[in-house]
């Protein structure tokens, strides 16, 4: 679909629930699994995210008990990265606009 | 001499890390990576886990992200396969390579965990004469391996960001 002058040039699909807004931040989101062992997740949030073990158990538990839980937010390029390096340390992680 | 059991994986003071499983475990671990490398060159369904979508409501969106980092991501996994299969034998291991055999071991758990379809709770109690007790065995056997590994890399971490990124 082709930007209009002066417009970024990542537009979002239309939604008629939300307002369109290309600036907003992306959320990256940890899914819970049944194979990934929570000491693990625990782990890798810290080394990924340079977070404390308190937060990053806290990340953890959200994930294991409410079935995910957003991780880090950013731009949309900081958000692939981040869900790359969780996909190459097996866990599941998605993006999306917040 | 100690009457604790030795950690299979356990750092040292030097800030490397001694790897203390027998060789029999350690020829069990090649035939696994040389699986997980053989199913990984055939792009086997079990790998799923290993392949995640990104975008989880944008097909579009996800199948431009596969395009770009698929490739990528399938290199990582034969580089860590790689060099845990180089260093399989050793006793000892630095942090760049026992970090490449937390995330393929890690990565057969995920394969072998699919293959048993496994849910939250633990299958303790598999009878001997389940087909699937074997795998569930080094299931058990590789969650084992990866809470010393955690626990031996821990300490070598860098000081958390104090950064507080978002309200919840």
């Amino acid at each position: 679909m082709p930007a209009p002058l002066g417009a970024p040039v990542e537009v979002d699909e239309p939604d008629v629930d939300e307002v369109v807004d290309p600036d907003r931040p992306w959320v990256v989101i940890v899914w819970n699994d049944p194979i990934n062992l929570m000491p693990y997740v625990t782990y890798v949030l810290q080394k990924l995210f340079g977070y404390s073990l308190e937060k990053a158990e806290r990340l953890m538990l959200d994930v294991h008990h409410k079935g995910k839980a957003v991780v880090a937010n950013g731009s949309r390029e900081k958000a692939e990265l981040d869900v790359f390096r969780l996909h190459e340390h097996g866990l599941w992680a998605t993006m999306q606009q917040d | 001499m100690s009457l604790l059991p030795r950690k299979p994986i356990r750092r040292r003071t030097d800030g490397r890390y001694d790897i203390n499983i027998d060789d029999g475990e350690r020829e069990v671990l090649a035939v696994f990576l040389e699986q997980l490398r053989d199913l990984l060159l055939h792009d086997d369904p079990l790998l799923r886990r290993l392949f995640p979508v990104a975008y989880v409501n944008d097909a579009e969106r996800d199948a431009d992200y596969q395009r770009l980092m698929h490739g990528e991501l399938i290199e990582a996994r034969f580089a860590s396969i790689e060099t845990m299969e180089e260093t399989l034998h050793r006793r000892v291991v630095d942090e760049a390579e026992l970090t490449r055999w937390m995330q393929s071991i890690n990565s057969l758990r995920l394969v072998i965990g699919t293959r048993l379809d496994v849910s939250e709770d633990p299958d303790d109690d598999v009878d001997e004469d389940d087909p699937d007790h074997d795998f569930f065995q080094i299931y058990h056997y590789l969650g084992y391996l990866i809470g010393y590994i955690v626990e031996a890399l821990t300490p070598a971490l860098p000081e958390p960001t104090d950064l507080e990124l978002f309200d919840e």
